[in-house]
């Protein structure tokens, strides 16, 4: 379970794209995540929504790869929002400051609900 | 682009006018040789030579590939040439296109040949060396000379052949694919049972081609094809059994054909002779037997006393034949109980001037009432024989004497009749079946025709007759010895093995034929045994190469060259064999490269481990009014976590918790790191934002992309019970109020360090009564996992704390490490573990 690998799947929508992950957010994980993310950038999205409901474990290097990711979309100008977070991970992105720079929302619609 | 289709179509062009300026020079139906007439077809060369070189799509072919087209070319022009030879039916546009194709095949144009196969194979190719160009050249070159030398010829296209039939692509075909090709192959070989070689190989059902070139390029052409044939053949088999999937089929076959096969034609060839000889005797000693016979019947009447009297007789002189009739009558009852039907004529020719006397028997036909001359080509020894005279076929014996008064010719005639066949049989014990004289049933017949010349054709159908033997018939009339017919025998074995008592008094006649038959089984035997001694070799030679190659790779391995790969043509047992120890190899590289990276990681862990022991305090600090105990743990040997006192002014003590993302020997240093850069901090200001700031700083100078260190920075005041803290991403501090029985997290929410430069982290504090506790912790208890994957979480530690709060430090940390114990189940640690537990006294 733990070495689930990370598959993910992005959903575009008129500004903003949902990145919704499957799997454990590690090294490998966080690598994905970052490169389509910076595929959306490249293609003009400065708004993401990062669905983490199915994905219930994220180590320090996976944080370290959204804080690289945070502070691109920040240069943007753009925003990132977090939906379907476990209570734990919640909590552990709250300690490591990125919900400084970040929203949370329970739910995905709500997540885009806040964007439009 | 354009230009390689411009030089295209002028190469095409100025080929076809060369050709057709070629085939305009030749005079249609001229009785002479092409060559002849085609000097002028030299003047075309340059045409031909430039025309070819424009068209340069052969380079692209190698050496082989333009021998097998060369082969391919000859044969299928020749092919072509004999097919419009049959749908061309006007004798004069026949002839043209005759020689129009014959013309490629004659001396000079032969030239022109060689020189358009040297153009097509573009031998000046940069690729080929000039040793296999000039093999080429000799090969190209003997190929047309030997065109007039039908054996060499043939040696040649073997040679050819051997080389082009290496046909990788019967490699490269799926087994079933070489099966059903072999299958046909043997439904050819099957078929030329039904259809006499001899046909295929001198093949009179063709058209018949006048040729300068010895006349004989039909037999070339059939043979070729059918040595082609062969050897497909052969190849077919060979590669059949080389990829066969079974060895023990193979070692079947080895034996098969080196040992059954050769020992199988050899018996073959002696049991054939043996069956010959015996029922060639039995044929011989028919054939002489029944010539024997008569001649002895008409020597008996040449030297009797009876004639001889008469001739004597001085009546004799006087006109009357009545004594010859008599005679003549006599001997006939007399022969006829030997060949029934038969009749005779005796003459006798007196000196010039007296009437020849002509004495007749009964029986015999009008038209050889009369006295008449042996014809000129007569020979003594060709009697007793078969003879055609005046439209009817006879076995005749023919005597002659000369005495001094009188010339005697006596002619015994044995009409070929059906009643002298069964009589031939009874006698001699065969059945003989000749036309028209039909017997009901199986066995073979023979039709003998007469034409109006006198000459005699014959035609044979033979269902089951296996052997057969010529019969000659001598036209009366001229002495042209034409065939007969045959005689099909069949024998029973018991005649064959009965018959071993040969006649060798006569030796021309059969032992020629019998030394014929022997040579050429012989030869055939002695090619099969080459081929299969050939084949065979190959399989044992494939079965020996397989096992050798292992018995190699096994030595290769052995002396630790891992990178061997035993290589195998075949698909049998051994190969897979090998292909298992390719993947032994392979696993065992793979193995030996794990455990080399084991053994590195291991001593770098070690390494580390020294290096991080070195960094954390050796003991917890003694305190007075404070209770303090840290536990660590790493997930593996070592950890990026750190913990630290430092003992300040003022009574104070500073507390460092961080976690660096990441283990081993670079988390090791960069806690290293950390640490001597918090020291040298502390001594300019110990104050919570200067040593964050300063010590983020460090971080994203040191840290590259993606590594991040969490850092909890708190300096506590022993005497007042005031904590001051900061913490960069790293969890937050666990604060137990005794008095109000809550916890609190002292938040103090920012980035890690190494994340942006010149951050500026806030301070804030809390304060202190007895009873308290102040819990610092790494993110190893929270991520604490169990089988399901479920971490221990945020809540159940918070749980932790408060139910067992008035413990004792130390017995507050074993309760937390009993229950993580409990609740990770066997599931191993994933991060390291890194607690500090502090009570207020």
């Amino acid at each position: 379970m733990l070495e689930q690998e990370l598959t993910l799947t992005a959903r575009k929508g008129d500004k903003y794209a949902v990145i919704a992950t499957e799997g454990y957010i590690n090294n490998p994980g966080g690598e994905k995540i970052a490169r389509r993310c910076y595929q959306l950038m490249d293609e003009g999205y400065k708004h993401f929504i990062l669905n983490f409901s199915k994905s219930k474990v994220i180590n320090s290097i996976g944080i370290s790869i959204l804080i690289e990711i945070i502070e691109k979309v920040l240069e943007l100008k753009g925003s990132l929002s977090f939906c379907g977070l476990t209570n734990t991970i919640a909590k552990t992105f709250r300690i490591m400051g990125l919900t400084q720079y970040t929203k949370i929302f329970p739910t995905e619609e709500e997540a885009i609900t806040a964007l439009s | 682009m354009r230009r390689v289709l411009f030089n295209k179509t002028i190469g095409y062009l100025l080929i076809l006018i060369a050709a057709s300026g070629w085939l305009l020079f030749l005079k249609p139906g001229a009785a002479e040789p092409p060559s002849v007439q085609s000097w002028w077809v030299l003047l075309l060369l340059p045409l031909m030579i430039v025309g070819g070189y424009l068209l340069d799509f052969w380079r692209r072919w190698d050496l082989s590939q333009r021998l097998k087209a060369f082969v391919s070319l000859y044969l299928s022009l020749y092919g072509l040439h004999l097919l419009v030879s049959y749908l061309v039916q006007t004798p004069h546009l026949q002839a043209r296109v005759k020689r129009g194709f014959l013309s490629l095949f004659d001396p000079l144009t032969a030239l022109l040949a060689i020189m358009l196969a040297i153009l097509f194979c573009q031998l000046y190719y940069p690729p080929h060396g000039r040793r296999r160009k000039f093999l080429f050249f000799a090969i190209i070159g003997l190929f047309f000379l030997s065109l007039a030398a039908n054996g060499f010829f043939i040696l040649l296209v073997i040679l050819i052949l051997f080389h082009g039939l290496k046909l990788p692509w019967l490699v490269t075909v799926s087994h079933p694919s070489r099966i059903k090709l072999f299958l046909i192959l043997v439904g050819f070989w099957i078929s030329l049972l039904f259809f006499p070689i001899r046909f295929l190989i001198s093949p009179q059902i063709l058209p018949e081609a006048t040729l300068f070139l010895g006349g004989g390029l039909q037999q070339l052409f059939m043979k070729t094809l059918f040595v082609y044939i062969l050897l497909l053949t052969i190849r077919v088999a060979i590669s059949l059994v080389e990829t066969s999937q079974r060895l023990r089929s193979k070692t079947a076959l080895s034996y098969l054909f080196r040992a059954v096969l050769p020992i199988g034609a050899l018996i073959g060839v002696v049991l054939l002779n043996y069956t010959f000889q015996g029922v060639y005797f039995r044929f011989h000693t028919l054939y002489q037997g029944i010539f024997q016979r008569l001649d002895q019947h008409g020597e008996r009447i040449i030297t009797g006393e009876k004639l001889n009297q008469l001739i004597r007789t001085s009546k004799l002189y006087g006109g009357t034949s009545s004594p010859l009739n008599s005679l003549a009558a006599e001997e006939e009852r007399i022969i006829a109980a030997d060949f029934p039907g038969t009749f005779l004529k005796i003459q006798l020719t007196p000196p010039e001037g007296r009437p020849k006397l002509v004495g007749l028997s009964p029986s015999t036909p009008p038209e050889f009432r009369r006295a008449e001359s042996l014809p000129p080509w007569f020979r003594e020894d060709i009697s007793p024989n078969f003879f055609a005279e005046k439209g009817e076929k006879f076995l005749k014996c023919i005597k002659s004497k000369k005495t001094e008064t009188v010339e005697v010719l006596l002619q015994i005639y044995v009409p070929f009749t059906k009643e002298a066949i069964e009589e031939i049989e009874r006698l001699y014990q065969v059945t003989l079946r000749l036309s028209p004289s039909p017997a009901e049933g199986d066995s073979a017949t023979m039709q003998i025709q007469q034409d109006a010349e006198g000459g005699v054709s014959l035609s044979l159908s033979s269902p089951g007759a296996f052997l057969r033997f010529p019969l000659t018939i001598i036209n009366w009339n001229n002495g042209v010895t034409t065939e007969l017919g045959s005689v099909q025998l069949f024998p029973s074995w018991k005649h064959v093995f009965t018959s071993s008592t040969f006649d060798l008094s006569d030796p021309n006649s059969y032992l020629t034929s019998t030394k014929v038959f022997a040579y050429v089984t012989l030869s055939i035997a002695l090619i099969i045994i080459i081929i299969s001694s050939f084949v065979g070799g190959r399989i044992s030679k494939g079965i020996r190469q397989s096992l050798h190659s292992l018995v190699i790779g096994t030595k290769k391995i052995g002396e630790g060259d891992l990178d061997y790969k035993i290589g195998m043509k075949s698909r049998d047992e051994y190969y897979n064999l090998a292909t298992a120890f390719n993947l032994m190899t392979d696993n065992l590289k793979r193995y030996m490269a794990e455990m080399v990276e084991k053994e590195r990681i291991e001593h770098e862990l070690k390494t580390a481990s020294k290096i991080q022991s070195s960094i954390l305090p050796e003991k917890d600090p003694s305190l007075e009014g404070y209770e303090v105990i840290s536990y660590f743990h790493p997930a593996k040997e070592v950890g990026g976590d750190y913990y630290d006192y430092l003992h300040l002014p003022d009574n104070r003590l500073g507390i460092v918790i961080g976690d660096v993302s990441g283990h081993g020997i670079a988390a090791g240093l960069l806690m290293s790191m950390a640490k001597s850069c918090l020291y040298n901090q502390v001594k300019t200001s110990y104050r919570v934002e200067d040593v964050l700031f300063a010590m983020n700083n460090m971080v994203h100078e040191l840290l590259h992309k993606r590594l991040l260190m969490s850092f909890c920075y708190s300096i506590l005041d022993l005497k007042r019970r005031r904590l001051t803290y900061s913490s960069a991403g790293h969890h937050f501090p666990y604060h137990y109020s005794a008095s109000e029985a809550a916890l609190y997290s002292l938040e103090s929410i920012a980035y890690p360090l190494g994340v942006r430069r010149d951050t500026h982290y806030k301070k804030k504090s809390a304060h202190f009564k007895p009873g308290d506790l102040l819990i610092f912790y790494s993110d190893g208890i929270i991520e604490t996992m169990d089988g399901k994957g479920e971490l221990f979480g945020f809540e159940r530690f918070e749980e932790l704390i408060v139910r067992n709060a008035h413990l004792a430090p130390a017995e507050l940390k074993e309760s937390i490490l009993r229950e993580l114990k409990e609740f990770a189940r066997g599931t191993p640690q994933g991060d390291d573990i890194a607690v500090i537990i502090i009570k207020v006294k």
